[in-house]
């Protein structure tokens, strides 16, 4: 079976595989919307590439138009050619025996690519050639190996159900599922962003040993430059549809050729050291409603000038294997090596010392209980003994994985849940239990914390506009009387005057956090806690809110209470951490101190995780 | 930053709805409604005739000119009598249905959103209903105690809140699982404010929608409670009880029986398709496009 696929490998080697020529999705609905305008690239045997871009980039668009897996009253046109045969267009059949078969698809979310009632063994089974299939010791056989070539064991995992499994491994189960055709061109779609740092780490180690081990081209889909970087041999910059750069990894990672690549660049925070002033491009990404008369970046670009907004730029080859949409590149390359090499350091602002903690966690647990159909309730215990505190004017960082029990410690805080036992203090008040303070207390409580979501787009009310959201939220400041107003608030974290009137579907994910944020300091709470407040946004907006947070926290002097599972944003925002692994504080000290010189294997091996993906 | 709001302005406002055409049925179906409405409203003064004039010497008979659906067996205009019978018909399924959506929606919300005892209270309040043989309880209990219209609407609305409490509870426990939720309890705000301005509004469609169900099972409820005589004064020009009498006249003037039929069924399939609709329309409403 793999002695004819090797040949066309050989064969195709020579020229590239996947050609891609001028393609075109559009959305019919609403005006012929453009989501990807006029990209070309191609992919050889055994290459791997990486498509970047921020949300509405079109990097997504752009992979389903290859396998014709678009949404329905989406087009595409142009051309794709895979090994000579033309995919754009062609009839569902043809489709169909080149998909799974000659490229295969590994897809962002393996909590929903699975199937909850079918066992690994039964996946991989169902991905298997037919011929194959049907001779069970060969199947049998044939699923063993599959799953020891993504580093799982047939017989730990061959009868587990996807739910038994973590999001690493069910990611490797569906690798194994996708390669079980060996394939020779695997189209992965942030295959690595549903998953915890260490799992990252390792899915992409995976993914680039199999893909040189089997000579299989790897096209990558990612927001995440660091992956991009590190996984894949070429990368390809996409903003609002369109390419703006291309190049090798090493070289683009060196010296982009675009301000937008510098861009991302800078506004990835680094785990290494603390950062004054975390740099981005102003706005969001924009939107690719609007038809494009010059550079789809220029509205963004500092060095933007007339002929940007003239003239639409095409790719031209700036250095040896490298090309670039930008017009100005010649002049103002020199600029942004400046830019790069700039030094970025600065020391964190001194911690506050003896202060009195305006929180305190003392050996707080908490359980779940979960019922099952048939058969004994199980508990899950999320938190364990957790003492901590958080000092006036801090920041303190709550650092974990999945299941560590961070969110859980913010809701006992919140008094959104109840801690098992334990005591938790805020200011002079007893909150371990809410239901037991009066309504008096309950309200001055509630003024000193207040809490920012990681999801922008459930932690508002769709039904109301800004500024009755924020509106609410003033009535219930601390004095009652006077303070800031909607309009002062939206200047306070940047928004400007007209979102008072849009509810949140007009607004983007980085204004909606900025909402979020200003609905939470309306109430001038001493305490903010942020549970993953970046970790749904885009790079370039990742570094605005991250800026406004502590642009709030030197204003307003607000305590943070900070909860993430990133390193590097850890580093930039807090003054202390408190590492949690599997309910239980495993370290905790000065950010510099704990990230610098870990003593707890558990940080040791987060941060390893860590560099390693930043290369 | 001033940068940043050059290019918030220069975007285009994206939050404006796109406005929907309903599909043709549908159209026909508001059409229709619109005309049941205006009867409602002002049947008295558009029946072209009175629709209580008796000709006992014209008896029933088949429709003419004169009287376009016929004559019932006291040579009553037809016609006229649906026209004004359109108030009796549907005071009482709009009545249970305001009533059922009002006690139904608040019960399920608040076990939505509450959980725990109130929850365990209201939802087995909703299994006890539906275990009912809901009709047959309405005829009993009606018969027994001698079939007052007010004691008819009192009993369906009972039996309808079930639903609308399973319906309402779903929507709300959807609801009540959302950050903006938590961000709220977080600001202190009462449940009372939580329920009715943060989580009705964006259950607002399920809401409306069962309305709409309920008022379309109420009146077949009270037209099958008028065929049997029950729940309406006698000689009342309802609906349900005309489908009755006219049914030993169906020979005679087949229309007598079949007009009300047909009107019956007609506005109790325009509901459900503008409820339907309605549910589409403000589902979407808040969804990003």
């Amino acid at each position: 079976m793999s002695a004819p696929l090797s040949d066309v490998g050989t064969e195709c080697r020579l020229r590239p595989q996947l050609v891609v020529r001028g393609l075109r999705v559009t959305a019919a609905r609403e005006r012929q919307r453009e989501l990807v305008r006029e990209v070309s690239f191609d992919l050889s045997a055994g290459e791997t590439m990486a498509i970047v871009g921020e949300s509405g980039s079109g990097k997504s668009m752009t992979a389903r138009s290859i396998v014709g897996l678009l949404p329905s009253g989406v087009s595409a046109h142009g051309s794709v050619t895979f090994a000579g045969e033309s995919l754009l267009g062609a009839r569902p059949r043809v489709l169909r025996s080149i998909r799974g078969a000659r490229i295969a698809l590994l897809l962002q979310d393996p909590f929903a690519v699975l199937n909850p009632v079918q066992t690994v063994r039964e996946h991989i089974l169902e991905s298997l050639p037919t011929q194959v299939r049907r001779n069970r010791a060969l199947a049998r056989e044939q699923v063993e190996d599959r799953l020891q070539e993504v580093g799982l064991s047939y017989d730990r995992v061959g009868a587990s159900y996807p739910f038994q499994l973590s999001g690493g491994m069910r990611q490797r189960v569906a690798l194994a599922a996708a390669l079980a055709r060996d394939p020779e061109l695997l189209i992965a779609d942030e295959p690595t962003t549903a998953l915890d740092v260490s799992a990252q780490a390792d899915v992409l180690g995976l993914l680039r040993s199999l893909t040189q081990r089997r000579g299989m081209a790897l096209l990558l889909i990612t927001h995440d430059l660091r992956v991009a970087l590190s996984a894949s041999d070429r990368v390809l910059v996409m903003y609002a549809g369109t390419i703006l750069e291309r190049g090798p990894a090493p070289a683009l990672m060196r010296a982009p050729r675009h301000p937008y690549t510098l861009g991302l660049l800078l506004a990835e925070p680094p785990v290494s050291h603390f950062v004054e002033r975390l740099r981005s491009a102003p706005g969001d990404a924009t939107s690719t409603a609007e038809p494009l008369a010059g550079c789809a970046f220029a509205a963004r670009c500092r060095w933007r000038a007339s002929e940007c907004v003239a003239t639409r730029p095409s790719l031209r080859a700036v250095g040896e294997g490298r090309e670039s949409a930008c017009l100005r590149i010649g002049r103002i390359a020199g600029e942004m090596q400046a830019e790069l090499a700039a030094p970025s350091g600065g020391s964190p602002p001194i911690a506050p010392g003896n202060a009195p903690p305006i929180c305190r966690f003392e050996a707080v647990s908490k359980r779940y209980r979960t019922r099952e159909l048939f058969g004994r309730a199980r508990e899950a215990q999320a938190v364990r003994e957790v003492s901590f505190e958080v000092g006036a004017d801090e920041s303190v960082g709550l650092v974990g994985e999945t299941g560590s029990g961070k969110t859980t410690l913010a809701r006992c805080l919140l008094g959104l849940t109840r801690p098992d036992s334990g005591r938790i203090t805020l200011g002079a008040h007893d909150v371990t239990d809410y239901r037991r303070l009066s309504s008096g207390e309950r309200t001055r409580v509630r003024q000193l914390v207040q809490v920012v979501f990681q999801d922008p787009y459930g932690s508002l009310n769709p039904a109301l506009t800004t500024r009755a959201t924020l509106g609410e939220a003033i009535r219930h400041r601390r004095d009652g009387t006077g303070g800031a107003d909607v309009e002062q608030l939206l200047s306070l974290v940047g928004l400007p005057a007209w979102s008072a009137t849009r509810r949140p579907v007009a607004l983007s994910g980085g204004e909606r956090q900025r909402v979020a944020i200003a609905r939470a300091v309306a109430v001038a709470p001493q305490l903010l806690v942020c549970d993953e407040p970046v970790a749904s946004l885009d790079v370039s907006v990742q570094a605005q809110i991250l800026e406004l947070l502590r642009d709030i926290r030197r204003r307003l002097g607000t305590s943070l209470l900070f909860i993430t599972h990133d390193l590097s944003v850890v580093r930039q925002m807090t003054d202390r951490i408190v590492v949690l692994h599997r309910g239980q504080v495993v370290e905790s000290g000065a950010t510099a101190r704990v990230l610098d010189a870990p003593t707890h294997p558990y940080t040791v091996q987060l941060i390893h995780a860590a560099t390693q993906l930043a290369g | 930053m001033s940068a940043t709001f050059e290019l918030y302005d220069a975007k285009a406002s994206p939050g404006l709805r796109r406005r929907r055409r309903p599909p043709a049925l549908t159209t026909g179906a508001l059409g229709f409604l619109a005309l049941v409405v205006l009867c409602l409203v002002a049947g008295p003064l558009i029946a072209p005739q009175d629709p209580d004039k008796q000709n006992l010497l014209l008896g029933a008979v088949p429709p003419s000119s004169a009287h376009w659906l016929g004559t019932d067996q006291l040579g009553r205009d037809v016609l006229s009598r649906l026209i004004v019978g359109t108030r009796p018909t549907l005071i009482g399924p709009i009545c249970v249905a305001v009533g059922a959506t009002l006690i139904g929606s608040s019960l399920g919300l608040l076990a939505g959103y509450r959980g725990g005892p109130a929850e365990a209270v209201v939802s087995r309040l909703a299994d006890l209903i539906f275990a009912l043989p809901g009709l047959l309880v309405a005829v009993v209990v009606i018969g027994v105690l001698g079939g007052g219209y007010l004691l008819a609407v009192a009993i369906l609305i009972f039996l309808s809140i079930a639903w609308q409490i399973r319906v309402v509870r779903g929507a709300a426990l959807v609801q009540a699982r959302l950050p903006y939720v938590d961000a709220a309890r977080t600001l202190d705000l009462s449940d009372l404010r939580i329920m009715g301005r943060h989580i009705l509004p964006n259950i607002l469609a399920v809401v409306l929608t069962s309305f709409l169900l309920d008022l379309v099972a109420a009146l077949i409820s009270f037209s099958g409670l008028a065929f049997l005589g029950l729940g309406i004064p006698a000689g009342s020009a309802a609906w349900g009880s005309m489908l009755s009498d006219g049914q030993a006249l169906i020979t005679t003037n087949a229309s007598l029986s079949l007009a009300p039929a047909v009107l019956i069924v007609l506005t109790a399939a325009s509901m459900t398709l503008i409820g339907d609709w309605v549910y589409e329309v403000l589902s979407s409403a808040h969804e990003q496009t």
